[in-house]
């Protein structure tokens, strides 16, 4: 053959494999475009359902109460898959074409989750209005029986009623019938099923641990706040508080408190018996830092009448707003009311700021107070709790799983078994802290946040797994749905803000299926409060639109402070949130808004500084040392006005030390009649139940004076008893820390002792008619006695 | 004579056809298959980077160091559309921003590399509503273009047969 035939020949197969690698390789650079364009569109997705989320919490009052949050979350979805089907071309109403594709989007909330899947759910009959129809509701009727079972019909125009021959049927919600468009049945297993995203029932961050002697279930939440309920020895406990350090590592206390009245500790109180006792005294908080010099925190006033000033101040502000509103209208006002009007406003703003800044403080010092009284608790009762305790059901059992991946091992299901952290451990395991967040705050790297983040990413990790590959035993589709496996950083970005993951599984896209998820995180929601997202303001400057507002450790905010007199310093604080979405209207549906400050060009708009390290004291400047103060105010006053899901009122444990109404009947049951398990000076309040007080007169009005271990209880409720009533007597006793203090007896019921004040020391017991001592008679008259600790 | 013209003019065709032609073709899927590794590295730069609200030293040096990986030089170039937005401002909506109010001003590649240098943390922080965009062409001549040039040329500074882009609006304000 020639070279002209050779040519021919290497053209005639050279050509066709070039077009073929040309296709191909043009199909790969299409699918990753495409692949690119759903990852996109599942951002903006989730971005949109989280701005919904967002704005539903901010316009919401009650947006933390479970009932009004479903619906927030609910609606969050909606929006969520709109927004998905909108750009992937399809109108909002086909949005049930993309349904399939997305296996699950799970809610991480401040102390729980919930996970919205698909799941098959029979199809219930409703009628116009979308109410669901019931058996004898009107237009039912009974069409035949196949198998023992009715067959109904529904006629929506039908007013008639049917009630006879339905038997146990009545009342109960009909379903489609399977194969059927017409048929309706009482029987679920009959029903046809369709497949409904759900939004599956709240789920906290909880582990349960048992020891030796306590066995107790934590509920952990974003940040530092944890409720405990369960025993500990003989008493159960019902506790929450946020968990801080309590001691520095010179094991000196971190909070310190003083107030006027040397007999009082307040860190020996209850929790809810110090705020109420903050709310009314003068209080001065210290907060020790090994590395800088002290902060204090000082509040006198009275929270009641602040409050009623400040609803004053407000009321006069918003008329003398509103009276020059009109006058622009109008020009009713004379120049010399103009002027009148324009003091008021300028006098109330002062007020109401002054009025603001002490409110703040006063919760701060709640909040460090509170805290503290709970971490000294927990370190006292919880010391032991190591992880190795942990004895949750399975899903704690099971043993760790890791994954490799080119990026480095990631951790799928964390092994609990093997881990030996404390887990009320604040202080840094290992490595310094990389983000010091002052002396109150729990570092990041301390095995109590490292323990928190491994139970509440299992517990995600398998409730996901569940729901994913429930759906996918459910469809039919060729596509098996998995749970992806998220790497550590995501982890971190979920468990740090309220976040919003979407996962979307089985698109068709291109050479493959798409597979992916993404991670949206919430900065600006009334759920929860991070210390960074806090703004400051200086206090006479608040509200005024000539001036801006800041972040901590702006450079900007720190020229500020220094070039304002030193009385003059302090600032009011706010989060994030309450800007971007500010409360719009006031009580006369005027347009109101609190936050009429600009923001700080450099670090709100821009956002790279060079930033101030506040709590670098080297020099001892006392800016600094103002800008910590208010930064330890702003965290305290932030956290203390949040409003908790899971939080108990009363924080407190209770242990039941006497009950007559058992009587040893041989059966194994044990009347109970024993000492206190924790000291006197452990107890907060004393509950008696007292029967019938048998005295010779009828209706005695008895007034006692109760004495525990020879000290005189002085706040008892209710202050008189009658003798001879048939119904039971509670009778609560409180017991004054200061007076109780340092007593280590612990209590029973014999040194529970009263004087009757009225009478002689002795009368007569109306059953035996014989004189006795006032004493016994309370006695024989207790039923029960629980002991409520702090 | 014209035996040895025509044979001439077939070796020529035949060299064309026979090496120079799947050269290009071949080199031309090659850059068919570093632009498919850029655009993904791309997108995967910016998707970070708008999901934290974070631009860090870490992740654009592994885009450098992916892009460059294929066998080319690239120009990577960086904007930042920031939200000059003022929240102060209110007007009767729940939100205090109006969609259509706000301005933005945009910093480009070396100003956010000298930011990121100039901080402690190594971190150039965006936030919510921001535009971050990323451009990568190819700076040097590849393969496919030099052999292209063999028979035409084309002239201009902008000539690259490599290129991707990723965009999109930050969904995170990013933490200091």
């Amino acid at each position: 053959m020639k070279l002209q035939g050779f040519s021919i020949v290497f053209a005639l197969v050279a050509i066709p494999l070039i077009l073929v690698l040309t296709y191909y390789i043009q199909l790969q650079v299409d699918t990753i475009a495409l692949q690119n364009k759903y990852d996109g569109k599942l951002l903006d997705a989730t971005r949109d359902a989280m701005s919904s989320f967002e704005i539903n919490t901010a316009n919401e009052d009650l947006s933390s109460v479970s009932d009004s949050l479903r619906t927030i979350i609910e609606a969050s979805n909606n929006v969520f898959f709109n927004t998905l089907s909108t750009s992937l071309g399809y109108s909002n109403a086909s949005k049930s074409f993309i349904e399939p594709y997305i296996p699950s989007v799970l809610y991480t909330l401040y102390d729980g989750y919930y996970i919205s899947s698909p799941t098959r759910m029979p199809e219930i009959l409703i009628d116009s209005d979308e109410n669901a129809v019931a058996v004898g509701d009107e237009g039912v009727k009974l069409s035949g029986n196949v198998d023992g079972k009715n067959i109904y019909t529904y006629d929506s125009n039908s007013e008639d009623v049917i009630t006879e021959n339905v038997g146990e049927d009545y009342g109960q919600l009909l379903y489609l019938k399977k194969n059927s468009n017409s048929e309706y049945t009482t029987d679920v297993n009959e029903a046809n099923l369709t497949t409904k995203n759900v939004l599956k029932t709240y789920m906290p961050y909880s582990a349960r641990y048992k020891g030796n002697n306590f066995d107790i279930t934590v509920v952990y939440t974003l940040d530092n706040y944890i409720t405990i309920n369960g025993t500990i020895g003989n008493v159960y406990y019902t506790k929450s508080g946020y968990l801080i350090p309590t001691k520095d590592s010179d094991e000196k206390d971190i909070i310190e408190i003083e107030v006027d009245d040397p007999s009082v500790n307040l860190l020996d109180y209850n929790q809810n018996d110090a705020e109420n006792y903050i709310k009314e005294h003068h209080v001065k908080l210290t907060i020790n830092d090994e590395n800088s010099s002290p902060t204090v925190i000082e509040f006198n006033g009275n929270y009641n009448e602040l409050n009623d000033q400040l609803i004053q101040f407000t009321n006069q502000l918003e008329s003398a707003e509103e009276e020059l509103i009109d006058n622009q209208l109008t020009n009713k006002l004379s120049a010399t009311d103009v002027a009148n009007a324009e003091n008021t406003i300028k006098t109330s703003k002062e007020n109401i700021n002054n009025i603001q800044y002490d409110l703040n403080k006063m919760s701060a010092i709640i909040y460090y107070t509170k805290s503290t009284i709970f971490s000294n608790w927990v370190e006292e009762n919880l010391h032991n709790s190591s992880v190795a305790n942990v004895l949750e059901n399975n899903l704690m059992q099971i043993s760790g799983i890791e994954y490799e991946t080119i990026r480095g091992t990631e951790e799928v299901i964390h092994d609990f078994e093997k881990s030996n952290l404390e887990v009320f451990d604040t202080t840094v395991t290992g490595g310094g802290d990389k983000e010091y967040a002052g002396v109150t705050e729990i570092p990041v790297n301390s095995s109590f946040y490292t323990h928190k983040l491994n139970v509440i990413r299992n517990s995600i990790q398998y409730n996901l797994n569940v729901a994913m590959s429930t759906y996918n035993t459910q469809t039919s589709k060729e596509y098996s749905y998995q749970m992806p496996v998220m790497q550590n950083e995501e982890w971190d970005r979920i468990l740090s803000n309220p976040s919003i993951v979407s996962f979307m599984q089985g698109l068709p896209c291109k050479l493959k299926t798409y597979s992916n998820y993404m991670v949206v995180s919430s900065t600006n929601n009334e759920i929860a409060v991070s210390p960074k997202n806090i703004y400051y303001v200086l206090k006479n400057n608040f509200n005024d639109e000539q001036s801006e507002y800041h972040r901590i450790d702006c450079p900007d905010f720190l020229n500020i402070l220094s070039n304002t007199p030193e009385s003059e310093r302090d600032c009011i604080s706010f989060s994030s949130n309450e800007i971007k979405y500010d409360r719009i209207l006031n009580n006369n549906n005027h347009y109101l808004y609190n936050h009429k400050n600009l923001a700080c060009y450099k670090c709100i708009n821009d956002g790279n500084y060079e930033s101030v390290d506040i709590f670098d004291d080297t020099s001892g400047d006392v800016v600094k040392a103002k800008l910590r103060q208010e930064y330890y105010l702003a965290v305290g006053k932030e956290r203390n006005n949040l409003y908790k899901m899971n939080a108990i009122d009363n924080s407190h444990g209770y242990e039941i030390i006497y009950d007559s109404t058992i009587s040893n009947n041989g059966a194994g049951i044990q009347s109970i009649d024993k000492s206190s398990s924790l000291p006197i000076e452990d107890i907060k309040q004393i509950e008696i139940v007292l029967g019938t007080i048998k005295t010779r007169n009828a209706k005695e009005n008895l007034r006692y004076e109760y004495k525990v271990n020879n000290q005189v209880v002085t706040d008892v409720s209710p202050n008189s008893i009658s003798s001879n009533e048939t119904s039971n007597t509670t009778l609560i006793l409180n017991l004054n820390p200061a007076d109780f203090s340092g007593n280590n007896n612990s209590l029973n019921r014999n040194i529970i002792t009263v004087t009757n004040l009225n009478e002689a020391t002795s009368t007569v017991y109306s059953d035996t008619s014989a004189t006795v001592d006032n004493n016994e008679i309370f006695h024989k008259a207790i039923k029960y006695i629980r002991v409520i600790y702090k | 004579m014209s035996d040895t013209l025509i044979t001439i003019v077939a070796i020529f065709l035949a060299a064309i056809l026979m090496f120079i032609f799947p050269l290009l073709s071949v080199s031309e899927r090659s850059d068919d298959i570093s632009e498919l590794a850029v655009q993904s590295a791309t997108t995967e730069f910016v998707d970070n980077a708008r999901a934290t609200g974070k631009i860090t030293m870490e992740n654009y040096s592994d885009l450098v160091a992916t892009t460059h990986a294929t066998g080319n030089t690239y120009d990577i170039e960086m904007e930042v559309k920031v939200l000059d937005e003022n929240v102060g401002k209110k007007s009767a909506w729940t939100q205090g921003v109006v969609i259509g109010e706000n301005i933005y001003y945009s910093v480009y590649t070396s100003q956010i590399l000298e930011a990121i240098q100039n901080s402690d943390t190594g971190v150039y922080t965006m936030k919510e509503g921001d535009i971050f965009s990323v451009s990568v062409k190819n700076t040097n001549k590849t393969l496919s273009q030099t052999i292209r040039s063999v028979f035409y040329s084309i002239s201009g500074n902008d000539v690259y047969s490599i290129a991707a882009q990723a965009t999109g609006v930050v969904t995170a304000t990013g933490s200091y």
